[in-house]
């Protein structure tokens, strides 16, 4: 205990020292009970303040969750109080261990995914009402309709929800589906070989003409993944094939637009040292690496995307490296493409690993995010960065 | 004790033909700690009907020998590891180079104590070829194979990224084929094949890193013959964890395999991919009477029929705290349908906890293999364990 304090103490003590240009706060460290643990999602945050999310596991460990649990839906007030807004209660009524962050729409209701569990164990398509009634929109099979959503959802304005399994489909690479406003599935688009891309891991991104556009893991002309758009007829274009050499291998995050129609996204590995890159598509399919990590102290193994403020400026955190430790980054990537780091984890009472995306704060004055494991707690964090 | 032991076998050869179609259990060895013990490694026969093997423990020095069984089941050690260039913990298994000598790895010692490569020449002669450096080459050898003039293996570590390798030696020494980052390329891996092209073909670890997260469910990958890397299948868990290698692969060029755990009942799997990477889960295994956690890979006859060994699940038994001790099956296909039968499910007496691959000698068509306990229960103690395993045949 003595040891613990004292560990403890050092700890604030590197706080302090990155004091000085931008402050790392842990929020809530989960204790991967009845509360939850190990989010990989990212976060969203209601006008009030208070930050939604998914935990992959904890919650319930009954019935045929066993350890490490089927996860929860939770949510942080702006006192750092944590409330369990849902937990799964796992096969075969109800999916399993979230990977996916939650979306939501004017009506209070939350949107989300599992990535398994549910009546087949291929996971499922959730919503939760405002008074906490989760609803499985839909349970996977693993068969023509997909399996394994890593991904989450996003909707349109007329209230559809789109996302993507990692799994199924006629070949099992993976499908792309749609669940209408009255909750009806349909499946959209099966990955046919590995040329179109395999293996979807992240949400998708749609833009105003109801084209959406993602990233496959795997496949593509070198099987070191791709960007690919699926227009509204379900015809997909393979936007970009990574090589696997500097451009980068293996990506696993969503993409975000610039104001000038570009695409923005990370690879885990390839790039200079292999340790993973940060990537702009242009609007005519020319990809430019923005920044390779070198694994220390900058990160490696970006497993989420960035996000961009106004001034172009990227954000984001890497899984893995960093500062004397595996534990992961959070980073800075300006407009002229200097890499700053906003935080290294330590791996211990601060946090590790970070899996999701950032959110920045309406005024631009804060990230959020989380880390899956480590923290005060045993099983991950939820921080806050100050920018300023 | 070794009365009792035949009395368990008789018992269990009655009940095993009752399963199926006649076949023949025989014990050829049962380690006792400096003859050897816990085999984890593959087998292979000589054209003289030798077998020759490692075990990860036991001989002089308790730390791993190689040694031959020959016609008439008798054991010989040939070498026993001490810890220091020589190596220790030998977890390959053993084979013929292209030069007529017995080649392996021990997965520690040497003198960086990230393992060896050693050859045992005539009259038992052995030498230490090469210490395993470490990043950014290979550390800790875990399988190795024949390739013309050279040799291949893998390694749990080493590599740039500290994440095990596929390595090759050939006159100029060790050079790594692959190095893995450990994420969506994979993590480590064992037991490789090569097809007549020259491409290898493996089992690794990580892949989808949130199944089972954050350490994934594992991939099959491809090295072409020209070297270049490929991820063929990502296991998710319903469709298998842990795949083990080594494969096998048939004239179309489908591979067969098993994964650890994962499947319908999370007891294991054993699946088919096709060359275009549509993946077949051809038996789950309940955990029951049938088996679980099949860990050796596969074997394959010339009619299609697939064998492998089971490391826990089958006949419940006193030896193994009212569990199974593992067992051998035969997964054989009737058009798309395919079939698991039990060949023969140890008493702990006879084996328990069988981990290494089967040697398939096409010629007699029976089966040689290891087990990774079980037989003599008052063995050493040098590993903490009670039984050292023993060698067996089985005639399916």
């Amino acid at each position: 205990m003595r040891t613990a304090l004292s560990i403890a103490g050092s700890v604030f003590l590197v706080l302090a020292s990155l004091a000085q240009s931008q402050t790392f706060n842990q929020l809530y460290s989960f204790q991967g009970s009845s509360d939850g643990g190990h989010p990989f999602s990212n976060v969203v945050r209601d006008t009030a303040g208070n930050i939604y999310g998914t935990a992959y596991s904890g919650g319930n460990f009954g019935g045929n969750c066993n350890y490490p649990g089927c996860g929860v839906v939770y949510k942080l007030d702006p006192a750092g109080n944590e409330t369990v807004l849902y937990t799964f209660a796992g096969p075969p009524s109800d999916g399993a261990n979230p990977v996916a962050g939650i979306v939501t729409d004017s009506a209070g209701n939350l949107y989300g995914t599992t990535a398994y569990g549910g009546s087949n164990g291929y996971g499922t398509a959730f919503k939760i009402d405002p008074a906490g009634n989760e609803t499985v929109l839909h349970n996977f099979t693993g068969g023509t309709d997909g399996g394994v959503p890593n991904g989450g959802l996003v909707l349109d304005s007329a209230g559809n929800a789109f996302g993507a399994t990692y799994t199924g489909g006629s070949s099992g690479f993976g499908t792309v589906f749609k669940v209408n406003a009255a909750g009806v599935f349909t499946s959209i688009y099966t990955f046919p070989d590995r040329a179109h891309g395999t293996s979807p891991n992240a949400s998708l991104q749609l833009d105003s003409a109801g084209n959406l556009y993602g990233t496959t893991q795997y496949g593509g002309a070198f099987n070191r993944g791709t960007v690919f758009k699926l227009d509204q007829s379900g015809s997909e274009t393979v936007l970009y094939s990574f090589t696997g050499g500097t451009d980068g291998a293996y990506p696993q995050s969503q993409l975000i637009w610039d104001g000038a129609s570009n695409l923005y996204g990370t690879t885990t590995e390839g790039g200079a040292s292999n340790n993973g890159t940060i990537f702009r598509l242009a609007p005519a399919g020319t990809q430019t690496v923005l920044y390779s990590f070198a694994g220390s102290p900058d990160g490696a193994y970006p497993m989420a995307g960035v996000i961009r403020d106004t001034a172009g400026n990227l954000y984001g955190t890497t899984f893995r490296g960093g500062n004397n430790s595996t534990a992961g980054t959070i980073y800075k990537l300006d407009a002229s493409g200097t890499e700053s780091s906003l935080y290294s984890f330590q791996g211990s009472f601060d946090g590790a690993s970070p899996a999701g995306s950032l959110l920045l704060d309406p005024s631009a004055t804060s990230v959020y995010g989380t880390g899956e494991n480590s923290g005060f707690g045993c099983c991950g964090v939820v921080f806050q960065v100050t920018l300023q | 004790m070794r009365i009792r032991a035949i009395t368990f076998c008789a018992a269990l050869i009655i009940a095993a033909a009752a399963m199926s179609s006649a076949q023949t259990f025989t014990l050829l060895h049962v380690f006792h700690g400096p003859d050897g013990g816990d085999p984890e490694a593959p087998l292979l026969l000589g054209s003289d009907g030798t077998l020759y093997g490692t075990t990860s423990f036991g001989g002089a020095s308790g730390l791993g020998t190689a040694f031959t069984i020959d016609k008439k089941n008798k054991q010989k050690v040939l070498h026993s590891f001490t810890g220091g260039a020589d190596g220790q913990d030998p977890l390959s298994g053993l084979l013929f180079g292209s030069d007529g000598n017995l080649y392996g790895t021990a997965s520690g010692g040497g003198t960086a104590g990230f393992g060896t490569l050693f050859r045992i020449g005539p009259g038992n002669q052995f030498t230490a070829l090469y210490s395993f450096v470490g990043k950014p080459k290979s550390s800790e050898p875990v399988a190795l194979i024949a390739a013309g003039d050279k040799l291949i293996g893998s390694a749990a570590s080493g590599g740039n990224f500290f994440s095990g390798t596929v390595f090759q030696f050939d006159r100029t020494g060790e050079k790594v084929l692959y190095g893995f980052v450990g994420g969506a390329d994979g993590s480590g891996s064992a037991g490789l094949l090569r097809d007549a092209s020259g491409n290898l073909y493996g089992a690794s670890g990580g892949g989808n890193l949130t199944c089972n997260a954050p350490f994934g469910c594992g991939l099959i990958f491809k090295i072409d013959a020209a070297g270049n890397y490929s991820v063929l299948h990502v296991f998710v868990g319903p469709d298998g964890m842990y795949p083990q290698g080594p494969f096998v692969r048939d004239a179309a060029g489908n591979l067969y395999g098993v994964t650890i755990s994962g499947g319908t009942f999370n007891s294991g799997t054993i699946f088919k991919l096709t060359p275009a990477g549509i993946l077949t889960t051809l038996y789950s295994f309940t955990g029951g009477a049938d088996g679980e956690q099949p860990r050796g890979g596969l074997v394959r006859d010339s009619a299609g029929n697939l064998f492998g060994t089971a490391f826990a699940g089958g006949t419940v038994n006193d030896k193994c705290f009212g569990f199974g001790c593992g067992l051998v099956y035969q997964l054989s296909p009737t058009g798309a349908i395919w079939t698991q039968t039990v060949l023969h499910s140890f008493n702990g007496d006879d084996g328990d906890n069988p981990l290494a691959p089967l040697f398939l000698d096409s010629a007699t068509h029976t089966l040689y293999g290891s087990a990774h306990r079980g037989g003599d229960y008052n063995c050493h103690t040098i590993n903490g364990g009670t039984s050292c395993g023993v060698i067996f045949k089985v005639t399916p």
